[in-house]
């Protein structure tokens, strides 16, 4: 039997437990922190320089800049006042007068302000930029005292040339000469070619030479056209002188004579020269005829005791003046037509002016004396001194024929001069009196003589107050009757009219009031309507203009027909019917069918007013 | 703003640093229980091992007393003792053989541990860097705020 054995199996290793470990550390890893940490610090490090630099750059930066600010500012305030400096004095100065060239004055500024800077950085940079910015500044301000300069010399030479085309025009014969020599050029007393004004600013730089060919022509045709207005101007003033010698008929008659002769021959003279054209000479002599004619029409009419006669008597060819008897033998028809009728249009005018004017006056001389017999009237009876002076009113009024038989005992019972009123303030008004007279008031019949008839039954406060409505009532009774005629008459409508119809109503104005005053001054026992009460002149004035109304129409169509006729030269073709002007004017007014033209309005709307005037009573 | 963001990543890339510690610090442990579960298997080993072999010696016995040999003395002992004697040595190569195995996984544990300790320095560090980070940032942001007022 085999006996088993055993041998060992397993064989001891030749490891020997141990390992290669791979663990490393990571130096990167774990220097993060403090090499972050390092970072930081030289990020704070770098930061606060970068700080630092920056704040002082800024600084730096601002100080240039407010240093620059403050030279600009300067050289912008010395570059202003160059303006007005003297161009040369702004190029070079003069150290003789303390005065510095425009580049001195800006290296000052520099230089005091560069020494008020404390960093030599900043003042370095400042130099040198402060350098380009004045040289650039002096360019510009230099560049502009040039041009200055220039043309002050250009003004100069312009105004120099005016002068000289004065001289020429207005100077005298040896000043016109040397003028001429000096503006346009020529040949000198010497025989020296000289040149003109113009040219030698060209010759000069000043100007181009087609510019100085433009001047000397337009000079030449400034002179040219300036000598012709002053001559123009000289015939004018001349020929006015000489018609107011010929149009004087006070001065000796050859005197006139020669004056007309000589503005014909002037004129002549001044057509011949070219001062004047043959038209403006022909329209110039035609208008010292007419103002001729005219002056002496107006001191003819003027010396006349009437105007519209006198006038008349030269239209009518009775002139007795030689003069203007010549003149109108030269004058055109139509101007002459045109003038007679201006001036016969004047000589109305006149002769209605001097009525109106004496008028006035007699108007004037009866409020004076209504005034007086007022105060006549209302004089205060307790003193004697007014008592007085109202008796020598009273005394002027008799002088004056003013009074009528009424009023003259109402005076001169105030006055003490005649009976009056019993026991001054003392007798009381009877009820019936009072009762009369204030219905009389009423009715506007009070009169001065139905007071006077009540005397006796008035006290004399009641007989003055009653007395003076009587006259307050027969004054508004002519201003009653004065507005009914001239109402009728259309006055106030046509008193400042130039035609026909104007001077027909004022002539009817004027004719019919006359009639009414003469009425009211003529005593009451000759017919007439002295104290007259307020009805009374009423009525007086309906009667007037009743009488008159018939010889109102006939003046009336006559004025109508005369002023259709005068509108013959808008209207060529008007023919008027003189039975039925109204009528047959608008018939042709119709048949031109422009209703609506102003001409035509106008003489419609006037030809109606005829027409109503015709048909009213 | 930014400076907290530098700050919050370092203190993310210091959380994933100590995670890996942790990580290291469990595969340490591991390798030691590997170490001693690897030394109580071979103890388990030898002692089948040491069963196996005595039923070997009795049958070594048997057979030389079939063969008619004294088995408790002369060449039967020493046959005896041989086998033993290499039994012996078997079991304390195995102990080697385990021990070295062992030493070798708790090596690997010590290389863990150290890795996790190295992760924790890692942490550590770029905690500090993020830290550092915010406040180059901040200084920064500050900085250019100042110049543009």
């Amino acid at each position: 039997m085999r006996v088993p054995t055993y041998q060992r199996q397993t064989a001891a290793t030749n490891k020997t437990g141990a390992m290669n470990f791979s663990v490393r550390a990571n130096p990167g890893a774990l220097s993060a922190g403090l090499t972050a940490v390092a970072n930081l610090a030289g990020e704070v490090e770098k930061q606060a320089i970068s700080w630092y630099a920056t704040e002082q750059k800024l600084r730096r930066e601002d100080e240039l800049s407010k240093a620059e600010t403050e030279l600009d500012l300067k050289l912008a305030e010395q570059k202003g006042n160059q303006q007005t400096r003297d161009p040369s004095l702004v190029l070079a100065g003069d150290p003789s007068k303390n005065e510095m060239s425009f580049v001195e004055q800006g290296q000052s500024s520099i230089d005091l302000i560069a020494s008020n800077i404390q960093d030599k950085k900043v003042r370095s940079a400042f130099l040198a930029k402060s350098r380009d910015t004045l040289a650039q500044t002096t360019i510009s301000v230099n560049q502009t005292a040039r041009n200055r300069l220039i043309d002050q010399r250009v003004a100069q030479e312009y105004q120099r040339a005016a002068g000289l085309e004065d001289k020429m025009v207005m100077g005298n014969s040896t000043e016109r000469a040397a003028a001429q020599l000096s503006l346009f050029g020529g040949i000198d007393g010497q025989g020296n070619q000289v040149a003109g004004v113009y040219d030698q600013m060209a010759a000069d730089g000043l100007i181009k030479e087609t510019e100085a060919f433009k001047l000397t022509r337009s000079a030449e045709k400034s002179v040219l056209e300036r000598a012709q207005k002053a001559d123009a101007a000289i015939l004018e003033s001349n020929t006015n002188k000489r018609v107011l010698i010929a149009g004087d008929t006070a001065r000796p008659l050859a005197e006139r004579q020669a004056a007309v002769a000589n503005t014909v021959k002037h004129i002549n003279e001044a057509i011949a020269k070219n001062t004047i054209t043959p038209a403006a000479g022909q329209e110039m002599a035609d208008k010292a005829t007419d103002d001729a004619v005219r002056a002496i029409g107006l001191s003819v009419m003027t010396r006349s005791d009437d105007a519209t006669t006198a006038i008349m008597g030269i239209i009518s060819g009775n002139s007795e003046d030689a003069v203007l008897s010549e003149l109108l033998t030269t004058m055109d028809p139509s101007a002459k037509q045109k003038a007679f009728t201006d001036m016969f249009n004047l000589g109305n005018k006149i002769d209605t002016e001097r009525r109106e004017q004496e008028e006035a006056a007699e108007e004037k001389a009866d409020l004076a004396n209504n005034q007086a017999y007022e105060s006549i009237i209302n004089v205060d009876q307790s003193d004697e001194n007014a008592l007085a002076a109202a008796k020598r009113l009273h005394s002027n009024l008799l002088k004056d024929k003013y009074y009528d038989a009424t009023s003259r005992k109402a005076a001169e019972t105030v006055l003490g001069l005649n009976k009056k009123p019993k026991a001054d303030g003392k007798q009381e008004s009877k009820r019936s009196a009072i009762k009369t007279l204030t219905k009389a008031d009423n009715d506007n019949i009070l009169s001065q003589a139905l007071v006077e008839s009540l005397t006796e039954d008035l006290s004399l406060a009641d007989y003055k107050s009653f007395m003076d409505k009587a006259r307050t009532e027969g004054k508004e009774g002519r201003t009653a009757a004065k507005a009914l005629i001239s109402s009728r008459l259309r006055y106030n409508e046509f008193k400042d009219s130039n035609n026909a119809l104007g001077d027909a109503a004022d002539q009817m104005f004027q004719s019919s009031m006359f009639e009414l005053d003469d009425w009211l001054n003529t005593p009451k026992q000759d017919d007439g309507g002295a104290g007259a009460t307020y009805q009374e002149t009423v009525k007086k004035a309906r009667e007037i203009i009743k009488e008159n109304d018939v010889e109102f129409k006939r003046q009336y169509k006559e004025a109508l027909v005369e002023y259709v006729n005068s509108q013959t030269s808008l209207f060529p073709g008007l023919v008027v019917d003189p039975a039925r002007p109204v009528e047959s004017t608008l018939e042709y007014l119709r048949s031109l069918n422009t209703p609506n033209d102003t001409l035509v309005k106008g003489v419609v709307r006037t030809i109606k007013s005829y027409r109503k005037l015709l048909v009213d009573n | 703003m930014g400076f907290l963001f530098e700050y919050k990543a370092g203190q993310q890339q210091q959380a994933a640093y100590n995670y890996n510690a942790d990580i290291n610090e469990r595969n340490a442990k591991t390798a030691d229980q590997e170490a001693a579960q690897l030394i109580f298997s071979e103890e388990q080993n030898i002692v089948e091992f040491r069963q196996q072999f005595s039923d070997l010696q009795d049958a070594q016995a048997q057979a030389f007393r079939y063969n008619g040999w004294i088995a408790e003395e002369g060449t039967p002992l020493k046959v005896a003792l041989a086998s033993a004697q290499e039994a012996d040595e078997e079991i304390a190569t195995r102990r080697y053989n385990a021990a070295v195995g062992a030493q070798e996984i708790r090596e690997s544990g010590v290389q863990e541990r150290m890795q996790g300790t190295l992760n924790r320095m890692y942490g550590k560090s770029a905690a500090t860097a993020g830290k550092a980070r915010a406040f180059q940032s901040l200084i920064q942001t500050g900085t250019a705020i100042a110049g543009v007022a």
